[in-house]
């Protein structure tokens, strides 16, 4: 159907072609008839140059389509002397992915145009540093070009290990929000913002981000790699007859086991009878059995004193679980 | 979600309790008007149920969340448990926790009304508080006996620290450049908005600057070390984390 076409016209036409060239500006391409013009990459600047000996007219110029445009092109009737040219740009504007067509008419001349209208290749981004548990982090979809129209998507965040509400997206708060890509951005938006932040949680696994935007979709994939237990905030209080220490922490492996604490006094001596220890498996266990906050908790111990507690200056803890001990200390307080 | 263990303390022998349990990092007042426990570490929030619908207004403590919804005060414990509610005007609220933690002071903007409220006693109007200034931004009790207010007067945004019994004015001082919304805590840090940042005003006059995502709605003070930012319908409410000089965005409540 398309080559009878462009036979019909180039035979019509044979007169015209000997004086009218079609050219892109840019690259110099010379299109004839017989050729289609590609436009997949965008909109293009043409170049009609009248290359023979005599004056001549143009006076038809349009594009059967309405996917394509014609901007900047000339008042016509022009008239064109021999190596006499003038400039127009076709433009794009497809109402969905998928191959658009029309013809360009010059003349009498036509010349099949199309487009294969497809979204540029897109990315995920999260940071430019490997994901921990316990953090925020931002996420963001880069395009490999402009998106030639707009488009709505949907961002998953799968989670492989244990059960973790705080692994979840910022704002809308869930594993899933919605993105749309506006047409002449690389860069998708979430409810306006170009980027989405999210939580790690407090539990090693893998998290795997989903983006689906037609029937693309791309992946990206962060492990959170199990770790020592890490000490948010420790608060060593002295109260008449005790102290009290709270330790705010997560355990990313929820194996929590044993728990040693050591105080001392404002010279750095280790007070008492040195560190007091305490295998804490099975109550974390029985703790951790809840999953409604994933691995973080928070550890308070009293511990009676007789005698004067000013003299108690700072607390160190020491937390173990499966992946290894981590120390912290902090200063008592009244 | 408690369990105990046992240990001895240094030279005297004697047993420690321990638990193991939910840390609380204070309550949330979301944007859509519910109120909600807040739990987290490091980065990490949690947020519970909502304990309260059509809030206006709120702030915790470690001890006490209180929560001012179309007519009424709630006075919740830390569990958001509700302890105690009262009329209330209409409008938006400040509150400030007094030292203890039992108590706290509340003003009423629209009224004008500065109140002691405490569980299971009437609030008390305060009377002597002229000095504190029309319009009151926000409100905190840096120590027993004192309030400190944030307010607005005819020569701009004043700080001014009285006396809770006499209305002595101790000090006072014009906040130049401090626009509302304004959150004042109890250890005298002040934050405020300028423009799509917010500033941190340490009680030692060092300030902090933090980018947001918009232009802040509402500040709050949500628990002993930290301050909340609304941002409005749709975005997640920031925390501003006062002794890590952090600001962390907190999870709506859609999960």
């Amino acid at each position: 159907m398309i080559a009878r076409g462009l036979a019909i016209a180039a035979v019509a036409c044979s007169c015209a072609l000997a004086q009218l060239q079609l050219t892109e500006a840019q690259t110099g391409a010379v299109y004839t008839p017989d050729t289609t013009i590609d436009l997949s990459a965008g909109e293009a600047t043409l170049r009609i140059t009248n290359v023979g000996s005599a004056n001549m007219k143009l006076e038809r110029l349009e594009i059967l389509s309405a996917y394509f445009g014609i901007a900047g092109g000339p008042v016509l009737p022009l008239p064109l002397a021999p190596k006499a040219s003038v400039e127009f740009r076709i433009t794009l504007t497809p109402a969905a992915l998928g191959t658009s067509s029309g013809w360009l008419t010059i003349n009498q001349d036509y010349y099949f145009v199309f487009a294969d209208v497809t979204m540029p290749a897109f990315r995920i981004e999260a940071g430019s540093q490997a994901l921990a548990s316990g953090q925020q982090a931002n996420l963001t979809i880069r395009f490999a070009g402009k998106a030639p129209l707009q488009g709505n998507g949907l961002l998953r965040m799968d989670f492989t290990g244990k059960g973790d509400p705080a692994i979840a997206f910022l704002g809308p708060g869930g594993r899933s929000v919605p993105f749309t890509i506006e047409k002449g951005e690389d860069i998708a938006r979430f409810s306006g913002e170009t980027s989405i932040g999210f939580q790690t949680g407090t539990t090693a696994g893998t998290i795997i981000f989903t983006a689906t935007l037609g029937e693309e979709a791309e992946q990206a994939v962060f492990q959170l790699a199990p770790s020592v237990i890490s000490m948010d905030q420790i608060r060593g209080t002295r109260a008449a007859g005790e102290l009290r220490v709270a330790v705010s922490a997560f355990d990313n492996t929820r194996t929590a086991s044993k728990v040693k604490f050591k105080f001392f006094d404002s010279a750095g001596r280790a007070l008492g009878s040195g560190e007091m220890a305490a295998d804490v498996t099975a109550q974390f266990r029985q703790y951790f059995e809840h999953p409604e906050l994933g691995g973080m908790f928070v550890l308070r111990a009293t511990f009676p004193v007789t005698g004067d507690t000013s003299q108690v200056d700072s607390v160190e803890v020491e937390l173990a679980n499966s992946a290894g001990a981590s120390r912290a200390s902090a200063k008592m307080t009244e | 979600m408690t369990r105990h263990i046992a240990a001895a303390y240094l030279c005297v022998s004697a047993a420690a309790l321990a638990e193991i349990g939910a840390p609380r990092a204070g309550c949330v007042h979301q944007g859509d008007g519910s109120l909600r426990a807040l739990y987290g570490v490091a980065e990490v929030f949690v947020t519970g149920q909502a304990a309260q619908t059509g809030v206006v207004s709120a702030a915790c403590s470690e001890r006490l969340v209180l929560a001012k919804t179309a007519r009424a005060l709630e006075l919740r414990d830390s569990e958001l448990r509700l302890q105690a509610s009262w009329p209330a005007p209409r409008g938006e609220a400040r509150f400030a926790f007094l030292a203890g933690g039992a108590a706290a002071i509340v003003y009423y903007a629209q009224s004008g009304e500065l109140l002691r409220v405490e569980a299971g006693r009437e609030p008390q109007h305060l009377t002597h508080w002229d000095a504190l200034g029309d319009r009151i931004l926000a409100i905190a009790s840096p120590a027993p006996g004192e309030l400190a207010a944030v307010s607005h007067t005819a020569g701009g945004i004043r700080l001014a620290r009285v006396a809770m019994a006499t209305g002595a004015v101790l000090d006072q001082v014009d906040l130049d450049g401090v626009a509302g919304p304004v959150a004042l805590t109890a250890a005298g840090a002040l934050v405020y908005a300028q423009g799509d940042e917010a500033v941190l005003r340490r009680a030692d006059g060092q300030e902090q600057r933090f980018p947001l995502p918009a232009q802040p709605a509402a500040m709050y003070v949500m628990g002993d070390e930290m301050v909340a930012i609304g941002l409005g319908q749709g975005r997640a409410p920031v925390a501003l984390k006062l002794r890590q000089g952090r600001a962390l965005r907190i999870p709506g409540a859609a999960q």
